[in-house]
């Protein structure tokens, strides 16, 4: 057995796995994308209204302060915050109407009230982003409170790499697992093709692998082993025909080679010479009927008649044969018994049920003792029309009914009466292309062959 | 009689000619389908051997040809196909008779005379061989005045031998013709029925009519009265 080749780079984009799996990834990455940044800016609102209402409550307090106790109250309450540097991310800064900082610890000067964004000079060199509200206290003067950005700006940074990271590791994620499926695949896919191609090259017992997942592949790959069951038992049917053929024919050409050759070597008068040739040709006679015969049932079988189908009268096609043949058992020491229905009829082809029937009588008269009786019976029943040939003969084994109606095949009593072992193939072809079952039973003693005709349509 | 036979097998149709002339024929022979159709149609033939397969027109094309052209000539045609489609393709296109290949030149033989002489399609109701009559519309037959008491294969076998009272029928063509078997019975059908036959028309005292040519076929004929040994 061969395995698959390595996947290439070309084959791998090919592959509609791998195509689907980079798909899939890519849907993926997208989805955790937006659920980042969803999540984000959720996260980020929360987090500035934290810091906001922080700010706001500080900036609340002072303003009761200036309330209560006036400017210098304020100016305290400043004065006292800065100095302890409490919460040292809060900045604060009181400014007259001249724009004059009072006090205060925050750098920029307000624009106005209201919430803005600076950038405070911190005093070591550097900036840092500050969120400030501003409001006006007294006549003119505006009360500024600043609190630091930085968690605000660290959770985006933090946010952000997160989600690359997440996006990139979806996307490689991704891509190993359609790489691997598409590899997978291509393997599986590639051990049948292996396969195939064996089978194309005429190892028609190579099967293709199954996994037992009962997936697409598997029930394609069981769908292809089934046809190739069928194809291989056409094939070695096939192939019996021709050994048959090789084999019945062969023999009698042998024969008739020996008896020519013997016939040229030791004939000693013109008179024996003619007897020889006369026999020879006896002997051809029966090899190329066997050959007309083979001919016959393969046409048939190839069903080439069925367009000339036409109603047949059974029944006078029946009482025919029974009539000529009652006459022809007689002489073979046998008796023809009939119970045939009147105005029975199928459609069908003639000639064919007229040589299926006389094969089967003739079967009848030939493979019993002599004094037996054979009868052809006909009977118009629900199911359709039944044609019977029956006899109190031996009979034939049910192990051998089936293997009977094959080409050639004849059973060892049979050995000894002249024939071909056509006969019944020939009635199992007729029995096929009219849709006929044809049915050995045993006739409790001898043999009972059915053709069961399908019923007439209305 | 004067035989055409149109054949492009250089073998068969020397043998054909051969065989034929032996037995008293006069006989052309054509290689091809051309020729053949020339021939047919151009000169008086008594009867027309024409294969299945020529090179240039095959068989049938001939026979639809000279039927179309109003040539009655019957023709037998000889085929290495022996499918019942052929046949019937062959009758269709206007053969009379057909001949699988290969076949015993008695066969043929016989076969061409009774094609050659078949008598014209008289709707005549009776026939005669010597002290037999055949009626027809009655189905009754006598010999010497006598009822033969027939079955009705029995007739229908009597009925072909007379409409070929003279000549040579071979078995095939007895199973063909009154049985319609185109294929060939394991048991003694035709020799079974023939005996008889004769059983009930050859009786005691009187010349026999029917005889068994052998390695041929058969023949019923009036007896001859030259010939005082014919029992």
């Amino acid at each position: 057995m061969s395995s698959a080749p390595p996947i290439r780079p070309t084959q791998l984009l090919r592959s509609s796995a791998f195509r689907l799996g980079i798909a899939f990834a890519g849907l993926t990455a997208t989805a955790a994308v937006i659920l980042v940044a969803v999540a984000h800016w959720a996260v980020k609102r929360d987090l500035r209204q934290q810091i906001e209402s922080v700010v706001y409550v500080a900036a609340a307090e002072l303003e009761q302060t200036h309330a209560a106790g006036g400017l210098a109250a304020l100016l305290d309450a400043l004065d006292r915050r800065v100095a302890s540097g409490q919460r040292s991310q809060m900045q604060f800064s009181l400014v007259a109407p001249d724009l004059r900082r009072i006090i205060g610890n925050l750098e920029t000067l307000p624009a106005g009230p209201g919430w803005a964004d600076i950038g405070e000079v911190l005093p070591g060199g550097g900036a840092r982003g500050m969120r400030v509200l501003t409001m006006s206290v007294g006549s003119g003067y505006m009360l500024s409170v600043g609190i630091d950005r930085e968690p605000i700006t660290a959770l985006e940074t933090a946010l952000s790499r997160a989600i690359w990271v997440v996006a990139a590791a979806i996307v490689a994620l991704a891509l190993a697992v359609g790489f691997g499926v598409a590899r997978a695949s291509h393997r599986r896919l590639g051990l049948i093709d292996a396969r195939l191609d064996e089978i194309g090259r005429g190892a028609l017992d190579v099967r293709l692998p199954t996994s037992g997942d009962r997936d697409e592949i598997d029930r394609m790959a069981g769908a292809m082993n089934a046809t190739l069951d069928r194809l291989a038992g056409a094939v070695s049917a096939v192939e019996q025909v021709s050994n048959d053929i090789a084999h019945d024919l062969r023999t009698p050409l042998n024969r008739l080679r020996q008896r020519l050759e013997r016939a040229g070597a030791t004939a000693a008068s013109a008179d024996e010479l003619r007897k020889a040739i006369d026999d020879a040709i006896a002997e051809l006679d029966v090899t190329l009927g066997i050959f007309a015969s083979m001919l016959r049932i393969a046409q048939i079988e190839a069903g080439a008649r069925r367009s000339a189908f036409a109603r047949v009268d059974l029944t006078a096609l029946v009482d025919g044969v029974v009539e000529t043949f009652t006459a022809v058992a007689e002489d073979e020491g046998r008796r023809l018994a009939s119970a045939v229905a009147r105005g029975v009829a199928v459609t069908g082809d003639r000639e064919m049920l007229t040589q299926a029937l006389v094969n089967l009588v003739e079967n009848g008269l030939r493979h019993t003792p002599r004094a037996s009786t054979v009868t052809v019976s006909l009977v118009d029943g629900p199911q359709g029309p039944v044609l019977a040939v029956a006899d109190d003969g031996p009979g034939i084994p049910a192990a051998d009914r089936v293997r009977v109606l094959q080409r050639f095949v004849r059973l060892e009593g049979a050995r000894s009466t002249p024939g071909s072992g056509l006969g019944l193939a020939l009635v199992a072809a007729v029995a096929e292309v009219h849709g006929a079952a044809l049915a050995l039973d045993d006739n409790g003693p001898g043999l009972r062959v059915e053709l069961r005709f399908p019923a007439a349509p209305d | 009689m004067k035989i055409l036979v149109v054949e492009d097998d250089v073998e068969t149709a020397e043998y054909l000619r051969r065989g034929l002339k032996e037995a008293g024929h006069a006989v052309d022979v054509a290689a091809n389908g051309r020729d053949g159709l020339f021939m047919a149609a151009g000169e008086a033939y008594d009867v027309l051997v024409i294969d299945r397969m020529l090179p240039g027109l095959d068989g049938l094309g001939i026979v639809r040809t000279i039927r179309e052209a109003g040539v009655k000539t019957p023709v037998l045609m000889l085929t290495t196909m022996s499918g019942v489609n052929e046949r019937v393709r062959g009758l269709e296109a206007g053969a009379d008779d057909y001949l699988a290949k290969p076949f015993a030149f008695a066969e043929l033989a016989a076969r061409l005379n009774a094609l050659a002489r078949r008598p014209p399609i008289a709707a005549s109701s009776a026939l005669a061989v010597a002290d037999l009559q055949l009626d027809l519309v009655k189905r009754v037959a006598t010999r010497a005045g006598r009822r033969l008491d027939l079955q009705p294969r029995e007739f229908m076998l009597l009925e072909y031998l007379m409409r070929n009272a003279g000549r040579i029928v071979t078995r095939t063509m007895l199973l063909e013709n009154v049985w319609e078997y185109h294929f060939d019975p394991k048991t003694s059908v035709v020799e079974t029925h023939i005996s008889r036959l004769r059983g009930k028309l050859d009786v005691d005292g009187l010349p026999p009519l029917l005889h068994t040519v052998r390695g041929f076929g058969y023949v019923l004929r009036a007896p001859d009265p030259t010939d005082p040994a014919a029992a």
